[in-house]
């Protein structure tokens, strides 16, 4: 316990990078993987095409090879630009990790959108068409309310793994939540308190999502505005 | 009103109409019959621009929809269509089921919008009802909120693709008696149906399909006691009149 209490410091400023990672690439992936899934639900061939070799190109990749292969690839670049000077923000390690990671969430949320969208029976869609709905009107007042609705339980759970996903920057020598509680038990030799209080803090974060989650599930309707 | 030049439908390589020609004048009262599969619904969706047609021209007042050029969505406006399976916005109220069109496509502000879906669903008998989910209320009224919801654009002309098919003879009779009210209000309609009752007592004229092409049409006396095809004939005897 005392071992803890010593290195919180250390611990808090690792579980900061990983909340920073998650929430930071989770909105990224989000609105970046919303549009792969418009991409290749449309009807556009181009769009089709170049939105499905991301997809499936990201989907085969070992996570971990990943982040290796993007900080390798766009530190010298991120280096050169180097706009932020913040001690977390600024770090190449923190960048790399936070693209690699938006863009590999981004693969599987396009895929939850675009089965979400295609779960939308042809039937509404008609109906909304006869109504003289033009194709944005009927994306934002019918097809996508009804759409999310149906992704949510795949999108949070997505996000739980986007949680813990992060812990693998740590291989790029990112000193996140994970990689902070090795430290510490390197230093002290007291694994299993430090190891089970690390898991803990993670069950916290991604069961407090999943409750979440399920109460939106109950009231699929209520987290959208239909604004009319 | 409406006028269907040599109209071909085919899906992939099956043929769903052949060559189809056909007039509505204002004020008509129209039912399509026919054994299910012979093209009927396809028809209706072909007028209302929701199928492509493969070849011929429909036109609507002389705007002609299976043009390029030609915006649907304002020409929807002007024809309402209702489907078997009503086909409801499940995360909407009936209020905002009925006004989203007339406010969005119309552009009509919220309070006329609104004013005018309670005009209808009294029409309609289901003002009660008003901020209910669809998923509250039984079929006949679903298809009511339907129609309440098709006629809330004001159209000119109303498709209704089997509007009972799905309901029992006790709904069936509420959504008929919509009909005929809106019949009796000079309202311009085509009805695909297997009601047969109906298309007897409400219809100006009886159009009965097969295998995709119109083989009679006549007014409901006509066509009930004078029959000319054998197709006809042999259809009246399976529906059992």
């Amino acid at each position: 316990m005392n071992d803890i209490i010593a290195n919180s410091d250390l611990l808090f400023k690792g579980l900061r990078i990983t909340l920073m990672l998650g929430i930071l690439s989770g909105v990224t992936s989000l609105v970046l993987g919303t549009l792969l899934g418009l991409a290749r639900y449309s009807n556009i061939t181009p769009l089709k095409i170049c939105a499905a070799t991301f997809i499936e190109i990201t989907r085969s990749i070992p996570l971990v090879l990943y982040i290796v292969f993007i900080y390798l690839t766009c530190s010298p670049i991120l280096g050169q630009i180097n706009i932020f000077h913040d001690e977390i923000f600024g770090s190449l390690e923190f960048q790399s990790a936070f693209i690699a990671l938006s863009l590999f969430t981004s693969a599987y949320i396009a895929e939850i959108v675009r089965s979400g969208l295609k779960s939308v029976e042809t039937t509404q869609i008609q109906a909304a068409k006869a109504l003289g709905l033009n194709i944005f009107q009927r994306l934002k007042y019918v097809i996508l309310p009804c759409a999310i609705s149906r992704m949510m339980p795949a999108l949070v759970s997505q996000f739980i793994s986007l949680i813990k996903d992060t812990s693998l920057a740590s291989i790029i020598g990112l000193i996140e939540f994970t990689r902070s509680g090795e430290i510490i038990y390197e230093r002290t030799y007291n694994e299993t308190q430090i190891l089970a209080l690390v898991a803990l803090v993670y069950f916290v974060i991604c069961y407090g999502m999943s409750q979440f989650s399920k109460k939106l599930e109950q009231r699929p309707f209520g987290i959208i505005k239909l604004g009319f | 009103m409406i006028k269907i030049i040599n109209l071909s439908k085919y899906f992939g390589k099956t043929r769903i109409l052949n060559n189809i020609n056909l007039e509505v004048e204002q004020g008509e009262i129209i039912t399509l019959i026919g054994t299910s599969g012979c093209g009927k619904s396809t028809l209706l969706k072909c007028i209302d621009g929701l199928e492509k047609p493969s070849s011929g021209k429909i036109y609507i007042d002389n705007i002609d929809i299976t043009s390029k050029n030609t915006n649907l969505n304002q020409i929807r406006t002007r024809l309402g269509i209702v489907f078997q399976q009503f086909n409801l916005f499940p995360h909407m109220t009936v209020k905002q089921n009925i006004t989203l069109a007339p406010i969005k496509v119309k552009e009509m502000s919220k309070n006329e919008a609104e004013f005018v879906a309670m005009e209808l669903l009294e029409k309609v008998g289901l003002l009660d009802k008003i901020n209910k989910y669809p998923d509250e209320l039984s079929g006949g009224q679903a298809q009511r909120v339907a129609i309440a919801r098709s006629l809330a654009m004001k159209p000119d002309i109303m498709l209704f693709d089997e509007p009972t098919s799905a309901l029992d003879p006790q709904m069936t009779m509420e959504v008929l008696d919509t009909l005929k009210n809106l019949a009796q209000d000079g309202m311009t309609m085509i009805v695909v149906t297997h009601e047969m009752k109906f298309a007897k007592e409400v219809a100006n004229r009886i159009i009965l399909m097969s295998h995709g092409e119109i083989i009679e049409q006549n007014n409901p006396t006509e066509f009930f006691d004078n029959p000319q095809k054998q197709i006809t004939k042999d259809f009246l005897e399976s529906v059992n009149l």
